[in-house]
């Protein structure tokens, strides 16, 4: 009985240890992350980002849909007023991006696909106060977002 | 542990600077004043309700079962936070008490399946119908709460034998208790519900093991009293806590939980 | 102390002899300790080797989700659920969205269901890789985490295909999902399902007959059946003590009535048949998603959008949309009401009881954790067992404990 015991036991370790020494020759799973960046989905829930019109100007008819849904308190604020053709101008975007989980409800509800997730996650900085982003900070330029549009299969965006 | 403070406190902001609608948050004043907490355990901030000792919270009335769970559900539209009136439900909400005074109140429902079986055994529970899910709901009187909990367990037309959970509900003028329970042999399923008289019910611990930390639970969100629990102490919240969570009427006082604004 | 004391050889409840004279010993194990797969703290008391009294003090993670319901609407709410249990957040989002979706009679489409359905079980798929790594680690095997954290990488590359998130999905929506699935993911996942028996064959070989495993597991803390259902234990735990309970048979959600699967079951309740039971429901997942993949309603999106665009009207069936009836997630009010919904989660009945009042936020949110059960049983199960038995139990009934302190 002991035997047996003693005699499964190495047979089994040894079958462990020829199934871990397999490995050896197999190309590995890993990606050395800083020099082979990941390939991520086109939905990956990253940065936020606003696209504007491919004129470069606002897209973004402060609506607050996105702040309305966000689980976060206070983390999008919107000013906003409108000129005197009743076009809505927006004085001021934030988004604390230092507070945000990436639920990607904002970009679910936006009414005309103005707040997106970018596959930018490498977000870390120094300060809280630098994670605050600001309109010009989150707005992507005109070729960009139709460059965004294209890519993810958005309604190319007409005046 | 003040962490659902710092997760709550930027909500409300935001529901007054960003949010244009009213939202139905602020509840607070709506209140009476005499169902307010009494925040300290020295109870000397408590103005009319000089307790004692931290668990005797402000009674809520002593009530029967079935009235309260009416009164319960009646009272609820006229404390809501919106002013506007309430739409109609529009599925068949499966509550048996009505839903406004000035409606026809709807018929009583037929007694199910386990309030027949209770019935047949001395019991007096009050059917609830169904709830949307289709589980059998159940109103029992606290006094009888343990005995029809033990018989429904080891009746074999029941076997109710496995206690899925317990959940506390605030009604504003009420505590009750919903327990959801589990027959592993028949995979019937069967909600019983009962309301705290002055914040007490019996415990069922003895029924199930399981009870012993659903009741702590439930003590410690909403500050029901279960008598006859071994040790009836917190367990989700920290043992100096002050007030019971879950309660709707519940506002942190605790001075040493200062929101910290950044 | 004596030393000539005979301590016990096994962990079947030997009592040292009673000429040795010790004082009890309280050891304090955690809040944070590796093994206890979170933040919880055992207060044991020690009878030299043997474990006297265990006392599990949670709270820790008491990040009052039920409270937090209070002050959101539905879908603010709801992406905050993810972090009940985050380890198979999906069946969280099921439970909350099966509730409010008895509750308003919502429609769901088959393709969702079954999307729903191929999500939840690759999630399961990854809970128990997890346990099954981290178990491991525990009793102290270095390796097989690394295999087990491979597999389940793959696992959460599909889902970030599918969701863009690999933990957070916030994926189901009321009456649907947010969007379909890419083009050539169902041929993902069935790459997947080739692939993972082989590889769950190598853990089985590594792990299943390995002498210093068997010695650690085959007999320590059985967990008896009635004990088990009077302790509120259910998943993988209560099966392996023989009780055939799974909600999936027994009350048939989503669709699981339409697929073919066995209930693995353990006969003896030891910790040896909960990792059997689980390694053996992994391939019974396996089997569901297989089913689910083949018999999809519309089958891919490719092949699906190729019959929209060709007019055919029988691809624009409702129930081939992601969404049955789309409902304004900002203004959504839902009726009055209230349910109960219990899921088969990784760990057992994950339940979300809701009530609703009318107004756009819910009247009150109850979270029943499986693992807030099944952690109780720890006491009675530690009860005159050796102490370095603790890990092995403690890690054999699978407890998370976000989702023990919500």
């Amino acid at each position: 009985m002991t035997d047996n015991k003693v005699l499964s036991g190495i047979v089994e370790i040894g079958r462990g240890m020829a199934t871990v020494g397999k490995h050896l020759f197999r190309p590995p799973v890993t990606l050395e992350y800083p020099e082979v960046m990941p390939e991520l989905s086109k939905r990956f829930h990253g940065r936020l980002c606003l696209l504007t019109k491919s004129s470069g100007e606002d897209l973004c008819i402060g609506c607050q849909a996105c702040a309305r849904v966000c689980p976060c308190g206070d983390l999008i604020q919107i000013e906003m007023h409108r000129d005197d053709k009743k076009q809505p101008v927006i004085d001021r975007f934030t988004i604390d991006i230092g507070r945000c989980i990436f639920c990607g409800n904002c970009t679910e509800v936006c009414p005309v696909d103005c707040i997106k997730m970018l596959n930018d996650f490498e977000l870390a900085d120094y300060s809280r106060e630098a994670l605050v982003l600001d309109k010009s900070g989150l707005s992507l330029s005109g070729e960009e977002s139709d460059k965004y549009r294209k890519e993810h299969g958005l309604e190319p965006h007409v005046e | 542990m003040s962490s659902e403070n710092e997760i709550d406190k930027p909500q409300e902001q935001q529901s007054e600077t960003v949010t244009p609608e009213p939202k139905a948050e602020e509840q607070q004043p709506i209140e009476p004043k005499e169902v307010k907490e009494p925040v300290s355990a020295e109870a000397g901030e408590a103005p009319e309700e000089a307790v004692a000792e931290k668990p005797a919270k402000p009674a809520r009335k002593a009530v029967t079962p079935k009235a309260s769970a009416e009164e319960g559900a009646a009272a609820e539209p006229s404390a809501d936070g919106e002013a506007k009136p309430k739409a109609k439900p529009a599925a068949a909400a499966a509550k048996a008490a009505p839903a406004k005074k000035e409606e026809v109140p709807p018929p009583p429902p037929e007694p199910g399946r386990y309030a027949q079986l209770l019935m047949a055994n001395g019991f007096k529970p009050v059917p609830l119908g169904n709830d949307a899910g289709g589980i059998e709901m159940i109103e029992l009187n606290p006094s009888e709460l343990r005995e029809a909990c033990q018989f429904l367990r080891d009746s074999d037309a029941s076997r109710f034998d496995l206690l899925v959970s317990i959940a506390g509900v605030d009604w504003k003028t009420s505590l009750q208790a919903v327990y959801h329970l589990y027959s592993t042999a028949t995979y019937q399923k069967l909600a019983i519900k009962a309301t705290a008289v002055d914040d007490k019910l019996p415990s069922v611990e003895s029924v199930w093991i399981t009870a012993d930390w659903h009741e702590r639970e439930t003590y410690d969100l909403f500050g029901i009293i279960f008598e006859g629990h071994h040790k009836l102490e917190r367990i989700l919240m920290p043992a100096d806590w002050i007030g019971h969570p879950m309660r709707k009427d519940y506002k942190v006082e605790d001075p040493r939980l200062v929101w910290n604004e950044r | 102390m004596s030393t000539t004391a005979n301590f016990p050889t096994t962990s079947q409840g030997v009592f040292l002899e009673k000429d040795i004279d010790t004082n009890d010993m309280v050891v304090n194990i955690g809040p944070q300790h590796p093994s206890t797969h979170g933040v919880l703290r055992l207060i044991t008391t020690l009878d030299g080797e043997l474990v006297k009294e265990i006392e599990p003090v949670i709270g820790y993670l008491h990040r009052s989700k039920e409270k937090m319901a209070e002050s959101r609407s539905l879908f603010q709410y709801q992406p905050t659920i993810d972090r009940v249990e985050y380890l198979s957040s999906f069946f969280d989002h099921y439970a909350f969205v099966a509730a409010l979706e008895k509750i308003a009679d919502l429609h769901v489409p088959k393709r969702v269901q079954y999307i729903r359905m191929i999500t939840m079980e690759l999630n399961r798929i990854t809970s128990h890789l997890l346990w099954f790594g981290t178990y491991l680690l525990d009793l102290g095997a270095t390796s097989p985490m690394f295999y087990a954290f491979r597999e389940r990488e793959k696992i959460l590359s599909l889902f970030e295909d599918l969701t863009g998130a690999r933990m957070m999905y916030n994926y189901y929506r009321f009456g649907g999902v947010v969007a379909d699935m890419p083009e050539g993911w169902l041929d993902k996942v069935r790459a997947f399902l080739d692939e993972a028996p082989k590889r769950f064959d190598e853990y089985e070989a590594i792990v299943s007959k390995n002498p210093i495993f068997l010695d650690r597991t085959m007999g320590i803390g059985i967990i008896q059946p009635e004990v088990a259902i009077q302790y509120g234990v259910t998943g993988p735990t209560l099966r392996a003590s023989g009780v055939n309970l799974d909600q999936r048979k027994a009350n048939p959600y989503c669709c699981y009535d339409e697929v073919e699967f066995d209930v693995p079951l353990g006969t003896k309740g030891d910790c040896y048949d909960r990792f059997v039971v689980r390694m053996q429901e992994m391939r019974e997942s396996l089997k569901i998603i297989r089913q689910a993949v083949d018999n999809m309603p519309g089958g891919d999106t490719a092949d699906l959008n190729k019959r929209r665009e060709s007019g055919d009207e029988t691809a624009n069936d409702v129930e081939l949309q992601t969404y049955g009836k789309k409902i304004n997630l900002i203004t959504y009010k839902p009726p009055k009401g209230e349910a109960m919904v219990t899921v088969e989660s990784p760990r057992g009945f994950l339940g979300c009881y809701m009530i609703t009042d009318g107004t756009p936020k819910a009247y009150r949110i109850k979270w029943r954790g499986a693992s807030f059960s099944n952690l109780s049983i720890l006491p009675e199960l530690m009860r005159g067992r050796l102490f370095p038995d603790l890990m092995s139990i403690f890690g054999s009934i699978d407890v998370i404990l976000p989702e023990v302190d919500r």
